[in-house]
């Protein structure tokens, strides 16, 4: 199929761009205008008022006296797809009525929980939808109201009526969402003019009529009712993924006819999921809507907000395997493959999974999407991430029938709205961040960050004292214990999170969809959820293996200098802090150049693979032995028995149950991943210089090698992975690389499969790049309209940000500047 | 073990024999001509590049240099080459200066056991496997044809495509260790060197027996790879002599390979003087000249 749109979606792109370049600040729901559902039913169990909620939120998306200039309720010119995303974003937070009560709102202070606080890292049973509807949801759910107790309890903290009751009001809130669509596509019909386009609104309104209420027969009714579910799930707080499309839709594309309207119609799916991004950072202030706890876990948690500005945590993926472990490409995948390449735009995510075993056609479908698109889609490679899912499932399991259960769920593994990997529909999944600098120096200098602040004598204390190392085993032994300490904050935080979230972000429209909640009678907060993974994601990695690999040589092996004397280099960014002091800022002199360019580095030196095999090692060990403690305190039931464990417990600053005293078979399966997201550049900010790197200067971007330090072909990059067992990894391992135009890229990701690498994405050098960043850099010191109306120009040129993709001229600076230095050339 | 010389490694190009290769250039070489663009590959271990371009002028190349190689004034940075014992303690010190990549101060040269080499190359060479290979160029890399035959030897046991760029003009006690582990043979024809104007008859000899060599063992293809260097290599005596000698060992493929216009960069970074100065016009003059001779 060639690379032309039609012009109902060049049209709709058109505009897509053109709101997107303007001030976007006006198309805000007001929040004011919204009810106050806390205030209404404050005797409501949560998980009813989060319904309400939902409900509220739905209909005043409908309601133009509330909506105003939001663009909410409109069927746009040409448009095939009924129902509209309100602006929101990761990085600009979302509106949604308040639904706590002021004292919950209060206590929240101590955790920072609010409604704000969901994460959407999930995806739904999008097959279940399309197959039953929400009214086989609504029927179960209402079987399993008890009359007497319709009257709501909040008695009982994990209120079963109180779930079903809230899966009702949502599963109703969507239904009449798409009912008031299908009544306004009628009411377009009825004045429109054009036979047409007369025809495809009452088309569009016989569909809403009918999904996502009722099953899906037809193609067009499959996407219209995910499409409708979706835009109500990121209406009402749920920024969800969207799962193995290619999977879901290929029954209903085989019936299709007409594959150009099924491209069509996707493209167009694309693009309506695409709304909320804007071009130009103009107007961001006034679109700022973050509260103070919309990120992760227990402690407040600064989001790079200009990087996350356009991403919305949604992923399509495609390809791969089927539960059953046969290849599982259709004709769907190539469809969906086809429409991205299309559109070229940042978001959706398009993510593909590769084996070794996959056809030929796809993959040099989608190394010609890369070409053409320079940068989608995503990589994961299934001979990885499969072993990786099986074993973090499995864990100790020996009953043989499970293990099978729990390797059709590995095969069917898809991603969430970053990059981590997820089952598919039936896991919850949640995750904590460290930083694997931060660890380092804590090795290098006896629990304390590298902080030049003299007040602060050694540095700020964050961690346990390890002691000075003398030894190069000594050194090891010193991150080892580190890594454990920084492990263990994050994976108990993990547990403690997950036991606060319940009665602040309850989600009974995912539960709904999701897992065995529905079943269990469990909101997904609540535990409902089959399985529940949690992972601890390090980054820094590959920073941290260059600056360890140099310290061994320098220090250790020709002890030409001390650890002390590195630390400080490192602390000070290399400039003595007392002026006049040449001695030391010779020592200083010498130590940069030593670390910076006479050192062994990854990739380029083989000697430095063992303390990558060490590290990974030492992470995956740690995060094992976090596993242990966490479940012995936190999730078996074994412990509510046990004083030592109450005492364990309270020490954490926890006074509850085992989560296992509520669902007894209730397991949380801890796993690890390496990367740093799009927080590469926020993260390195706080940290001391490390080998290639300044003082606060960016960590390495995901699992790829320091900026400006790899002098080897990608390829030996890839080959570096094989010995250091990523399947172990089932949080994922991602690798960022940058290629040249004629690079073989067929070939590239057949290597990457064959060398056993977790997930690549790749990026065509361009010279744009450069120019992009010159202009912005003026647009930003100058504050000229017309450099920056210049830079609108660029906007098509989509990057990849670590997490996820966004349009190049969108980036922070610091971002742009870490791009134009990536490498490329491989001489 | 054997261990082997290289100065530089390209990871592809597309100049160097057919598809996309690695380019291993080995150090050494047994003929010195005029218009050679590597000047630093003909001895046994190159002397130190410099490249005024990126030097930062913090002079601690000076202060460690024990030989007085390296001298500033005036904000000029001025390098002795001929005090220079390759000890590499400017390198050391110098801040944009490294052993994994070129800077100001390079020694290009490596000495690297063979197994290891071919570790380094592999993941190229699979990514490149099927729609290329691996060149051996140089220098002269049939000096080193012992360990470049245990190189060679790997590589073709893996299944890659291997070529060798030489001058020909190699004894055959070089070449044989090669025949068996070498698909294509990328000849330099060179029947003359230095400032010679005229064809050097022992030179002939060499080339005329060298190809006899290669063809009597069988198994490879030869490409005639052709400089044609205004003023040097471009009379028509000459180029009809090679012509000749292309007809003679049935070689077809013929490629003319024009003035590079590069060819200055090394002798600047050596503190030489070039011995054949890049022409624009005559350079693609002789070059349409001789590719009328050729076709």
């Amino acid at each position: 199929m060639e690379n032309v749109l039609t012009e109902r979606i060049a049209q709709l792109r058109l505009e897509l761009k053109r709101k997107g370049s303007s001030n976007r600040s006006i198309e805000w729901v007001d929040k004011q205008k919204l009810p106050n559902i806390g205030e209404t039913y404050p005797n409501e169990h949560v998980v009813v008022r989060r319904a309400y909620a939902i409900k509220a939120m739905l209909e005043a998306l409908c309601d133009t006296s509330v909506t105003g200039n939001t663009n909410c309720f409109q069927i746009a010119n040409g448009d095939l797809l009924a129902g509209n995303i309100p602006m929101g974003s990761n990085g600009l937070g979302k509106v949604f009525p308040t639904y706590l009560t002021e004292d919950e709102l209060r206590i929240g202070s101590v955790t920072n929980k609010t409604e704000m606080a969901l994460l959407g890292h999930n995806s739904i049973n999008y097959e279940k939808l399309l197959k039953g509807g929400l009214r086989e949801i609504i029927r179960f759910a209402e079987s399993k109201l008890a009359p007497k107790m319709l009257k709501m309890s909040i008695k009982d903290a994990y209120d079963v009526n109180a779930f079903y009751r809230s899966v009702i009001i949502s599963c109703h809130a969507v239904i009449d969402y798409s009912h008031r669509f299908s009544q306004l596509a009628k009411d377009m019909a009825y004045a429109c003019t054009d036979a047409k386009r007369k025809a495809e609104l009452l088309e569009i309104s016989r569909i809403c009529k009918k999904v996502p209420e009722h099953p899906a027969d037809t193609f067009y009714e499959a996407m219209h009712s995910i499409w409708l579910m979706h835009c109500c799930l990121h209406s009402t707080m749920d920024f969800m993924s969207l799962g193995r499309l290619d999977q879901v839709l290929n029954p209903y594309l085989e019936k299709e006819p007409n594959k150009e309207f099924a491209l069509e119609l996707f493209q167009n799916f694309i693009i309506k999921a695409a709304s909320r991004l804007n071009f130009t950072t103009e107007y961001l202030v006034e679109q700022d809507h973050m509260d103070y706890n919309a990120a992760l876990g227990i402690h407040p948690y600064y989001l790079d907000q200009r990087a996350g500005l356009n991403n919305f945590l949604q992923n399509i993926i495609i390809g791969g395997k089927t539960p059953d472990g046969n290849d599982a490409t259709n004709e769907c995948t190539y469809l969906i493959l086809d429409a991205f390449r299309g559109i070229n735009l940042s978001t959706p995510g398009i993510y593909v999974r590769l084996h070794s075993q996959s056809p030929r056609r796809l993959v040099d479908e989608v190394a010609r999407s890369l070409k053409e698109t320079k940068n989608l889609p995503a990589i994961l490679n299934d001979d990885v991430m499969i072993p990786a899912m099986y074993n973090a499932l499995a864990g100790k399991e020996t009953d043989k029938v499970r293990l099978a259960e729990y390797q059709r769920l590995a095969n069917d593994y898809c991603v969430d709205g970053c990059w981590e990997p997820i089952l598919n529909g039936v896991s919850e999944w949640t995750f904590g961040m460290i930083n694997g600098l931060t660890v380092l120096e804590c090795a290098m200098n006896r629990g304390a960050a590298l902080n030049p602040n003299s007040e602060l004598l050694r540095g700020q204390k964050l961690s346990i004292d390890t002691g000075v190392p003398s030894t190069y085993d000594e050194f090891k032994n010193a991150i080892s214990k580190q890594l454990q300490f920084f492990i263990d904050q994050s994976a108990f935080a993990m547990c403690l999170y997950y036991m606060t979230t319940e009665f602040v972000v309850p989600t009974p429209l995912v539960s709904a969809l999701f897992g065995t909640c529905l079943e269990r009678g469990k909101d997904k907060s609540w535990g409902g959820a089959q399985y529940n993974i949690g992972g601890t994601i390090v980054g820094g990695v590959p920073d941290m293996v260059n600056t360890i690999a140099a310290i061994k040589t320098w220090v250790y092996d020709k002890k030409k200098y001390s650890i002390t004397d590195v630390a400080n280099a490192f602390k000070y960014n290399y400039k003595a802090p007392n002026k006049g002091d040449d001695k030391t800022q010779k020592l200083y002199n010498d130590i940069k150049v030593d670390i910076n360019t006479n050192s062994p580095q990854w990739v380029n030196s083989n000697e430095v693979e063992p303390i990558a095999q060490f590290l990974t090692d030492e992470i995956y060990s740690a995060v094992s032995k976090s596993k242990q403690l966490a479940e012995k305190v936190f999730i078996n039931k074994e412990g509510d028995e046990d004083k030592s464990v109450w005492a364990l417990r309270a020490i954490s600053g926890y006074y509850g149950k085992s989560m296992q005293y509520e669902i007894p078979d209730f397991e949380l399966k801890f796993t690890a991943g390496l990367g740093t997201f799009e927080q590469y550049n926020w993260q390195g900010a706080g940290n001391a210089a490390s080998a290639g790197r300044a003082f606060g200067a960016p960590l390495a971007p995901n699992f790829t090698p320091t900026t400006g330090t790899l002098h080897r072909p990608v390829s030996s990059l890839l080959a570096s992975f094989a010995k250091l067992g990523l399947d172990r990894y089932a949080g994922g391992v991602i690798t960022d690389v940058c290629v040249k135009e004629d690079e073989n890229l067929a070939d590239l990701l057949k290597l990457f499969v064959k060398e056993k690498g977790g997930m690549l994405t790749v990026t065509i050098a361009s010279d744009s790049y450069q120019k992009i960043y010159d202009l912005a850099k003026e647009a930003t010191e100058s504050g000229n309209r017309e450099v920056a109306n210049e830079l609108l120009k660029y906007s098509d040129i989509v990057v990849r940000v670590g997490g996820w993709n966004a349009p190049f001229i969108t980036l922070p600076l610091s971002h742009m500047e870490n791009y134009v230095s990536r490498p490329v050339d491989l001489e | 073990m054997n261990s082997i010389r290289y100065f530089n490694i390209t990871w592809a190009s597309k100049y160097d024999g057919p598809g996309n290769r690695v380019v291993v250039f080995l150090q050494g070489c047994n003929l010195s001509c005029s218009w050679c663009h590597s000047p630093h590959s003909q001895v046994a271990s190159s002397p130190l590049l410099f490249f005024p371009n990126l030097c930062t002028q913090c002079e601690r190349c000076a202060v460690v240099c024990k030989q007085g190689v390296h001298h500033f004034a005036n904000g000029i940075h001025s390098v002795v080459h001929a005090l220079c014992v390759k000890c590499g303690s400017c390198i050391d010190a110098c801040p944009v200066s490294s052993v994994h990549k070129a800077g100001a101060l390079y020694l290009p040269t490596r000495e690297v056991e063979v197994t290891q080499l071919f570790r380094e190359l592999e993941p190229q060479l699979k990514l490149l496997q099927n729609n290329g290979g691996i060149t051996f160029s140089g220098g002269e890399p049939l000096l080193q044809s012992k360990a470049l035959a245990e190189l060679a030897r790997l590589c073709k046991a893996n299944g890659y495509h291997v070529a060798i760029e030489t001058s020909g003009v190699v004894d055959t006690l070089n070449l044989e260790p090669l025949l068996p582990y070498v698909d294509c043979w990328l000849v330099g024809f060179r029947l003359l060197q230095g400032y010679s104007n005229g064809i050097v008859p022992a030179m002939e000899v060499v080339v005329r027996r060298f190809l006899e060599t290669v063809r009597h063992a069988g198994g490879s293809s030869i490409i005639a790879r052709i400089p044609i260097i205004p003023n040097v290599t471009d009379s028509m005596e000459y180029l009809e002599q090679v012509r000749l000698l292309t007809k003679e060992f049935y070689i077809d493929t013929i490629e003319l390979l024009p003035h590079n216009p590069e060819s200055n960069h090394y002798y600047r970074a050596l503190g030489l003087t070039p011995l054949v100065t890049y022409n624009k016009e005559q350079s693609e003059a002789a070059y349409q000249n001789a590719n009328r001779i050729f076709t």
